[in-house]
């Protein structure tokens, strides 16, 4: 479990992050979204231990995460930056490694080397970048961490390579109640990986929603009655989070148990009556107050 | 375990061994290169060539006990010189301590790995290379040596880890270490130089002799040796520096990391110090062209700069940056005023004559050596002469400064008082460019002429055989000057003695005025007698007290070091002659006969 309370930093008078609370269930897969500049590197180096924080806790499984090397050595953390030893390859780095972290898999590091494609002894700095953002993978999985921390970690990745990360990713979540904590600019992305979500904005957690709940729990309806009157009845007591037509057709977006809401509109004989998959972007959208709300600049 | 974990990652230390063991083995090379190969390619095993070695005098010690120490430090700390690295590094499962400990003691021991195996290699090539009876190049000697090169790398090495503590990236680093290092001396140097420009008596060279303890390093190429104290002394700041090294690190802002200081304090302090040392430097050596002008040259010039590299931008024209410049020109402004207004009482001090155990009184004009022996005033009559002098110096002071700057007419001369006061301590005053004629008004100067004139005993010099006499005597005719050497024990023993005579009489009738007026010297005469060391023995220092010197060289400098008995010791008199010297004028014909007498044109 990762919890985050009242998070606040700042670096030369900027306010990097302010009253942030985050919460991560253990086994879970959290997604971080929020555009460059939004406050999620400084969220992670927090978690990770790098950073102190200026006031609010960091905690995972509670304890401190600040310096803490009990912590530390339980957390993989896969940087945006990279960073080798020059001139280090792999297997190398793989030794340093295998020296710093006492859960150190090398068989894990062998078969992952292997499946990956990556050269074990050619140098990483002549590596392409997707090839580094591998190795680094490759090096922090075999530390089998109980946490992972990923900072965009798919940047650079081809959609193969992406699919077998997130594979070994889902993997050890299901196999060893890996508790993954994933940052990106892009929602999208997360669909479908993630267990929850948080989104970032100016430092500020905007909204954090468990994915599965929001889904059921959202709806996108499309519908036309034969009279005007009948739609503002069947949508009376319906929690109508955003309302618009075209013509005769009624799009809304309504909160609520999926049977109910339909129930309530086909008790008055709605002309049309359709149920349409919402997008996560677009259920954030909702989320967060509808389309006049800045969340595409959030969401880029 | 556990515990010894929390402090020491040894797989950071294996790691800095095997990614920067190159760095020492350049090191190690550099050093056979400078010592072990010079002995064994040329079979140079000479007192001279070891004696050097053993003082430290080679390349070796002026270069790498500089760049090895901060080239270690710099690498061992490069990952926290660079945002990814130091992300990377502080996820790892080990502290901050642990970083700190194993990076640190990575690095020293890469530092003094490369003197240990030039140590070793010395001490399986040594053999004996005797000098005066002393074996030079001992086990003894070349462990000494060792131990002297790692307290420097000690130092050197703490101080530039500090230094990499607040610098934010690798370059300032480098710059920081250097700069840290010799950061106390150059501060010391420029308080000197106030001293020099401000003061009324300063003594340059007595003021300056602290600076060899801020920097191991100076006191190295300069003394030759670290004593033992002072060793001491040195370990105990490098223990202190790496602490402070490791509470900085603690609270290091990574945050920060690619900025030139990662402390907001480091940035403003070492900004105004640029700005500091600037306007000092620019100040002495334009002062007299440019007077207060060129402090704020300077200061311009290290506001620029300063501000420009601290915080790493050219945008230097806002609040925070004009505020460093204020208060760099508030600092100069206050030592400037300080040293003028003299806070510290310092060219107005006058100690009593019963605070005085004794005075070196040293003056270019008075050779005292004419009429007293050893260098030290302890008569109390005499110790109330020089204070007495010192004060009339004091209440001309205005007028002597004066001078000083517009310059005067006629013959100058300087003035050096040392006194040793009974608590200990010691306090010197060195007076130049004195008018002679303004001396020569001196009552208290004369009496104290006198006083020693009457006391003066040459028995020493009269009663000692002529073979153990070495005489040397110059004699400058205008129109034929000559070089007379007369070697004891080979030439004319009756001229030798004759000589001895004359000078003798001629010292002792010469009189203050004389002394004081006749500045036309026509040639001079040394009259040295040698005697073999007392069994008792004594340091140098107190052998010199009574007048004595050592005969052979090197001269040992240390007071503490016991006098080697079986060393001869020389009394010797230096007296240059004028027209009114009358016997030893008398003489000089004489000589010039003397057939076995060298002559050299000039």
């Amino acid at each position: 479990m990762i919890e985050i309370k009242n998070l606040c930093k700042s670096f030369d008078g900027f306010q990097a992050l302010t009253d942030l609370n985050l919460h991560v269930r253990e086994g879970s897969i959290y997604g971080l979204i929020g555009v460059n500049g939004s406050g999620k590197t400084t969220l992670i180096r927090h978690l990770t231990g790098i950073l102190r924080a200026d006031s609010g806790s960091v905690v995972i499984d509670g304890e401190d995460a600040y310096n803490n090397i009990n912590i530390k050595k339980r957390l993989g953390y896969i940087p945006d930056e990279l960073f080798f030893f020059g001139s280090y390859s792999l297997k190398e780095m793989a030794k340093f490694y295998k020296g710093m972290y006492p859960t150190w898999n090398q068989a894990r590091c062998d078969a992952m080397t292997e499946d990956f494609g990556l050269s074990g002894r050619g140098k990483l700095s002549r590596f392409s970048k997707g090839m580094q953002k591998q190795a680094q993978f490759i090096l922090t999985m075999s530390c089998m961490p109980d946490f992972l921390i990923l900072d965009e970690p798919i940047d650079g990745l081809d959609p193969i390579v992406r699919r077998k990360v997130w594979n070994y990713v889902v993997e050890d979540v299901s196999e060893r109640n890996m508790t993954v904590l994933v940052s990106s600019h892009n929602l999208k992305e997360m669909e479908g990986i993630c267990d929850s979500i948080g989104i970032l904005s100016g430092g500020q957690m905007k909204i954090e929603r468990d994915l599965d709940e929001l889904k059921s729990d959202i709806h996108k309806v499309q519908t036309a009655f034969a009279h005007p009157d009948d739609a503002d009845k069947a949508f009376a007591d319906l929690d109508i989070m955003h309302r618009d037509k075209n013509g005769s057709v009624e799009h809304i977006i309504v909160r609520g148990n999926g049977e109910m809401v339909e129930n309530s509109i086909r008790a008055y004989n709605p002309l049309i009556f359709d149920m349409l998959p919402l997008t996560l972007e677009e259920v954030f959208i909702y989320e967060m107050g509808g389309e006049n709300h800045d969340i595409h600049e959030i969401l880029a | 375990m556990t515990s010894m974990r929390s402090w020491l990652n040894p797989a950071i230390i294996k790691e800095n061994f095997k990614r920067f063991w190159p760095v020492a083995a350049i090191g190690f090379f550099i050093w056979f290169l400078s010592m072990p190969f010079i002995l064994i390619a040329g079979d140079n095993y000479f007192p001279g060539t070891i004696s050097d070695m053993m003082s430290h005098t080679n390349f070796a010690t002026f270069s790498m006990d500089l760049a090895i120490p901060i080239s270690m430090a710099i690498l061992c700390l490069r990952y926290l010189h660079s945002s990814n690295s130091a992300g990377v590094m502080h996820s790892m499962p080990c502290t901050r301590m642990s970083l700190y400990v194993s990076s640190w003691i990575s690095g020293f021991v890469l530092t003094v790995v490369p003197v240990i195996l030039t140590a070793a290699v010395l001490l399986v090539i040594k053999r004996p290379v005797i000098q005066n009876g002393h074996d030079l190049f001992t086990a003894a000697a070349i462990m000494k040596w060792l131990a002297e090169e790692i307290v420097v790398s000690l130092f050197v090495y703490s101080v530039a880890v500090l230094a990499g503590m607040v610098a934010g990236n690798t370059v300032l680093h480098g710059l920081t270490a250097l700069a840290f290092n010799f950061l106390l001396p150059v501060l010391y140097a420029i308080y000197m130089a106030f001293g020099d420009l401000y003061l009324y008596g300063v003594d340059f060279e007595s003021m300056g002799a602290p600076i060899k303890n801020l920097s191991p390093y100076i006191m190295l190429i300069t003394n030759r040796n670290l004593p033992a104290d002072k060793s001491v002394m040195f370990i105990v700041v490098s223990i202190a520096v790496t602490i402070a090294g490791y509470l900085l690190y603690r609270v290091r802002p990574l945050e920060r990391t690619g900025d030139s200081y990662v402390f907001k304090a480091a940035t403003w302090i070492i900004g105004v110090l640029i700005i500091y040392i600037f306007g000092c430097l620019s100040g002495f050596l334009f002062h007299y062209e440019l007077g207060i002008t060129s402090y704020g040259i300077g200061i311009l010039l290290g506001w620029g700069i300063g501000q420009m590299i601290v915080n790493k931008t050219t945008k230097i024209f806002r609040k925070d940056c004009l505020a460093a410049g204020l208060a760099g020109i508030i600092a100069i402004a206050g030592i400037i005023g300080c040293f003028k207004a003299d806070i510290l009482g310092y060219e107005d001090y006058l100690p009593k004559a019963s605070e005085v155990s004794q005075i070196s009184f040293d003056c270019s004009k008075l050779n005292f050596s004419l009429v007293k022996e050893g260098r030290y005033f302890t008569e109390e009559s005499d110790l109330e002469d020089i204070i007495g002098f010192h004060k009339e110096l004091l209440d001309n002071k205005k007028s002597l400064k004066q001078s000083l700057e517009t310059g005067f007419e006629g013959e100058s001369c300087y003035v050096n008082i040392k006194y040793k006061l009974k608590n200990g301590k010691e306090v010197s005053r060195y007076m130049y460019s004195l008018p002679v004629k303004y001396l020569r008004e001196s009552k208290s100067l004369e009496h104290l002429w006198y006083n020693n004139s009457k006391r003066a005993d040459y028995d020493w010099l009269l009663d000692a055989p002529v073979e153990d006499m070495y005489v040397e005597m110059d004699y400058f005719d205008s129109d034929n000057p000559h070089w007379i050497n007369l070697d004891y024990g080979r030439d004319n023993a009756e001229l030798k003695d004759k000589i001895r005579q004359a000078a003798v009489k001629d010292v002792s009738d010469c009189v203050f005025n004389t002394m004081m007026t006749d500045g036309y010297t026509c040639g001079y005469v040394r009259l040295q007698v040698r005697t073999p060391a007392p069994e008792d023995s004594k340091n140098y220092d107190e052998y010199y007290s009574e007048g004595y010197h050592e005969y052979y060289e090197p001269v040992s400098t240390s007071d503490t070091a016991p006098y080697v008995s079986d060393h001869y010791l020389v009394r010797s008199i230096y007296i240059e002659y004028s027209k009114s010297y009358e016997n030893l004028m008398d003489l000089v014909p004489e000589i010039e006969n003397y057939s076995e007498v060298r002559f050299m044109e000039k």
